[in-house]
């Protein structure tokens, strides 16, 4: 009996054993089939042959490469082979982005085949089969994901003579060496600068690829997987524009570069390797490409001379001019104030560069008017036009002086009243971005400092050139009404476009820190207005109740600096206007949707951007637009800036913007997107609506 | 013109700049002050990220149906840690970031029976199904571990070790990023390894 069960007990580990070492070719596990094949039916010793790994994955599931991206594993192959056989690394195919939520992955769907190389030392001999076997672990991922694994083997004969197998192997290796990336095709260098990583790449004959081409680098950590690249052909470079990750090396950057070739529509990939010295720093962007330094100068100035129209410097451009009637100076006089006021302009536009460039350096998103994007700003400009409006409705004149601390400045006499009315034409100009200076400000974002800053002066220029040229050319002040009556009321009625932007900030105010934030705003207000009337009371009156009055303006400015700081720090989560129309901005879920044969319409808006709110309303949120997008189908997103966001700011330096509006259209598939002006108007809207419907149908 | 004047206003209005220019972007970085947040626990208890300042905060990322997961609750990896970093006063902050009917998704009382099943230790287990703080953190994995030091500085952000698989053989022998980042902060000295690759599965968001 005992000598019976050790009989068996032999027997089932001699079976155990064999099977072990009779792995099969091909093992099916719960996503996927394993299968391993070699290039030869017969290899020669000193030769060696090709293995291959094919997994076949069930329809929606997904495997990794090498660097999986933003989550996710590569597949692993751990070789058992006899001494003097080898495997190599795996050569891989190459891969696809696969977005998941806000993030993406690289890997694989379908059925992707892992070339392996085997080498055969050159005294193994003639007719002793090689026993070779794999142990495969994969992640397969679907919604969820499920690490799956097989061992597999295969006997493979060692001959004088090598044999290639016939079909189907010689063409599953065929197909995977076609959707290996091809050897070293493109190299160049690349440099990192304000926290964009730039590659440019030596590629004669690419012109094609920079629309649709997509850098995969060999690690993780060297570039953001999910942030978006973009790709331009220049004298026969190819520049891609991207977000480092926060582990790129010092040395050489290797990768794949995927794109679809324009001549034959395939999908080509070849291997790209860029070295890291010897870069000039210099970044470009689809802005600069179409803009040089001295034409980004001339923007800037058009620019900053429309700003004097806006609501907000109007009234201060205003009162200014009205002193040049009132007071009867002299020639050099005159001169002097024109220059304060420039002095004063440009020295704002140089601090508002300056911190620009300090911010883009630190590696933070910084854009046109961000500086709305900070509650404390939005409600100490709430409070210095206010009080400015109710210094003009109230009729103080300048020897008032104290109402407020913008004011004082300002209204201060003489040259130093005229710096600061230009610094302040300055700050209140921010919000407003006239369309010539947003492709300037661009330009400027993405250019070293000196170009940044001269940019960014000759905006400030272009704001102080009417105030100069009116003291330069006195002659000109004639076409000025002769002063009287009119001019108090004319101040009084310039009260109200202030009032109306203090209105406007207030509201976004109101965005950024909800409805009580706003009220403790108002509420500063309302003391601040009291400490102004009092101020204005005690100019006419002596002794007690003079002081009294003093006591109670000066209690009533600390009560609302105390108010306005207190609504300003703690911000409850931000309010954001309700859409139905439209989904939020989610760059991650635009490929899927376009490969589901769906256009995107991309609006990137703020609530303190004016431009993007007259556009929403006369020509997004209209019926004709709204059913536009909804006969096609476009999925209509929005992307609000109102508050800082770092993708979107990403988002808007892929093409080359600093700020918002920014309106982009992708047509369904593979398509290039369309950037649209940054005035709409209804019937262009639905013109390029239009279009995309045309080519959705040719292609 | 008075130049005292004209460079205190100068430096006045560079201030009211600088303070609009303090960034604080989707993607937390190291040294920069961890973003912000409130969220409910388990337990119905509210909790402040703000509230903890003066102790230092793990957040751990969690679906528990995740294998590499599994790999870490398996093992007792994980709940290692949380007793370690209890004893040493350290909030332990789990976080569930899964989407209703997305893998890892639990409601409170599944949520306090996982714990209690596998003898986990953490302060809370905060339920965020909208997924904000995940996406404010750039969470992007399951495990994917965040250390906060008592100033509300993030001091590390990624993998909780060095070996990106789910088979729980390669817990020994692992660098663990987790224990060796706390152990540098306690030392009061930099954290030699700030960032490391996270790995896992997605943290599966909704839509």
């Amino acid at each position: 009996m005992t000598r019976l069960i050790i009989n068996f007990a032999i027997a089932a580990l001699f079976a155990i054993a064999t099977a072990e070492a009779a792995a099969p070719a091909a093992v099916t596990t719960g996503h996927a089939r394993a299968e391993l094949f070699a290039e030869h039916d017969a290899a020669a010793a000193g030769e060696g042959t090709w293995l291959a790994l094919r997994l076949t994955l069930d329809e929606g599931w997904h495997t990794y490469w090498k660097n999986p991206g933003d989550s996710g594993e590569a597949t692993r192959l751990d070789w058992t082979l006899p001494e003097g056989v080898e495997a190599g690394e795996i050569v891989w195919p190459a891969p696809e982005r696969i977005p998941f939520g806000p993030f993406v992955n690289f890997g694989f769907h379908g059925a992707p085949v892992h070339l392996v190389r085997l080498d055969i030392a050159d005294d193994w001999p003639a007719g002793q089969p090689v026993r070779i076997e794999v142990f495969a672990s994969w992640l397969v991922c679907e919604e969820i994901c499920i690490p799956e694994e097989a061992r597999l083997g295969l006997d493979l004969e060692v001959a004088a003579t090598a044999r290639l197998a016939a079909d189907p192997v010689a063409g599953i290796f065929a197909a995977a060496r076609a959707a290996t990336p091809a050897a070293l095709a493109l190299s160049g260098s690349y440099a990192v600068a304000d926290g964009t990583l730039q590659i440019e790449l030596a590629g004669a004959d690419m012109r094609g690829a920079a629309e649709t081409l997509f850098f995969f680098p060999d690690q993780w950590g060297w570039i953001e997987p999910s942030t978006p690249q973009t790709w331009a052909y220049r004298e026969q470079e190819l520049i891609g524009r991207m977000t480092p990750g926060p582990a790129l090396p010092a040395g050489d950057l290797g990768g794949v570069a995927v794109f679809v070739d324009d001549r034959s529509g395939d999908r080509r990939a070849v291997r790209v390797l860029a070295t890291g010295a010897g870069v000039p720093p210099l970044i470009d962007s689809p802005a600069a490409a179409q803009l040089g330094v001295w034409q980004a100068l001339l923007f800037a100035i058009i620019g900053g001379l429309i700003l004097n129209l806006m609501p907000c410097v109007l009234p201060v451009l205003s009162i200014k001019a009205l002193s040049l009637v009132t007071h009867g100076e002299s020639r050099g006089a005159l001169r002097r104030s024109g220059l304060a006021y420039t002095a004063g302009v440009l020295c704002c536009f140089a601090i508002l560069g300056v911190v620009l460039i300090a911010v883009r350096s630190a590696g933070a998103a910084a854009g046109w008017g961000f500086q709305l994007q900070s509650p404390g700003f939005v409600v100490a400009m709430s409070y210095v036009l206010f009080a400015m409006a109710l210094v003009l409705s109230l009729g103080l004149d300048p020897g008032a002086g104290l109402a407020g601390a913008g004011d004082g400045l300002t209204r201060g006499g003489g040259l130093a009243g005229t710096f600061f009315t230009g610094a302040l034409a300055a700050v209140v100009a921010t919000p407003c971005t006239a369309p010539f200076m947003a492709a300037a400000i661009g330009f400027a974002l993405v250019q070293p400092a000196p170009v940044a800053m001269a940019v960014m002066l000759a905006v400030g220029l272009g704001l102080a050139l009417p105030f100069l040229v009116l003291t330069f050319v006195p002659a000109w002040t004639r076409w000025l009404p002769r002063p009287g009556a009119w001019m108090t009321r004319l101040k009084q009625g310039l009260a109200f476009p202030l009032y109306a932007t203090v209105l406007w900030l207030l509201w976004v105010a109101g965005q950024q820190i909800g409805i009580d934030g706003m009220v403790r705003v108002w509420s500063g207000l309302l003391l601040l207005a009291l400490a102004i009337w009092l101020f204005s009371v005690w100019r006419h009156d002596r002794g007690g109740s003079r002081m009294a009055a003093i006591g109670c303006a000066i209690a009533a400015v600390i009560g609302s600096i105390f108010v306005a700081v207190t609504s300003v720090r703690a911000p409850e989560a931000p309010i954001r206007v309700a859409d139905t129309v439209s989904v939020p901005f989610a760059e991650g879920e635009i490929p899927a949707i376009r490969a589901s044969g769906r256009a995107v319409f991309v609006n990137m808006t703020a609530a303190w951007c004016i431009t993007c709110l007259v556009n929403e309303r006369v020509a997004l949120d209209t019926e004709a637009v709204r059913d536009a997008l909804a006969a096609r189908s476009i999925v209509y997103m929005k992307g609000d800036w109102t508050n800082r966001d770092a993708a979107i700011s990403s988002y808007l330096a892929s093409f080359g913007r600093a700020g918002v509006p920014l309106y982009v259209l992708y047509p369904p598939g593979d398509g290039a997107p369309r950037v649209l002006p940054q005035i709409l108007t209804e019937s262009s809207l639905l013109d390029a609506l239009d279009e995309l419907g045309d080519d959705g149908e040719s292609t | 013109m008075n130049i005292s004047t004209l460079t205190k206003s100068c430096i006045l209005a560079l201030l009211v700049f600088a303070q609009a220019a303090i960034a604080a972007p989707g993607e937390p970085e190291i040294g920069k002050p961890a973003p912000l947040f409130s969220a409910t626990d388990s337990n119905g208890k509210t909790h402040n990220l703000a509230d903890y300042r003066g102790k230092i905060v793990v957040l751990e990322w969690t679906n528990h149906d995740c294998p590499y997961v599994r790999k870490h609750y398996g093992a007792g990896n994980m709940q290692a840690l949380q007793n370690d970093a209890r004893e040493a006063d350290i909030v332990w902050l789990t976080v569930i970031s899964s989407a209703p009917g997305k893998q890892g998704y639990v409601d409170p009382a599944e949520a306090n029976k996982l714990t209690a099943s596998r003898n986990a230790a953490p302060h809370a287990v905060l339920l965020e199904p909208d997924g904000a703080i995940g996406k404010a953190y750039g969470a992007r994995t399951t495990p994917h571990m965040y250390i906060i030091d008592a100033e509300g500085v993030l001091r590390y952000k990624g993998g909780i070790d060095d070996k990106p698989t789910s088979d729980p053989a390669d817990i020994d022998g692992a660098e663990n990023y987790v224990r060796a980042a706390l152990a540098d902060l306690a030392s009061g000295s930099a954290v030699r390894t700030p960032v490391s690759r996270p790995y896992g599965c997605s943290v599966k968001y909704g839509t």
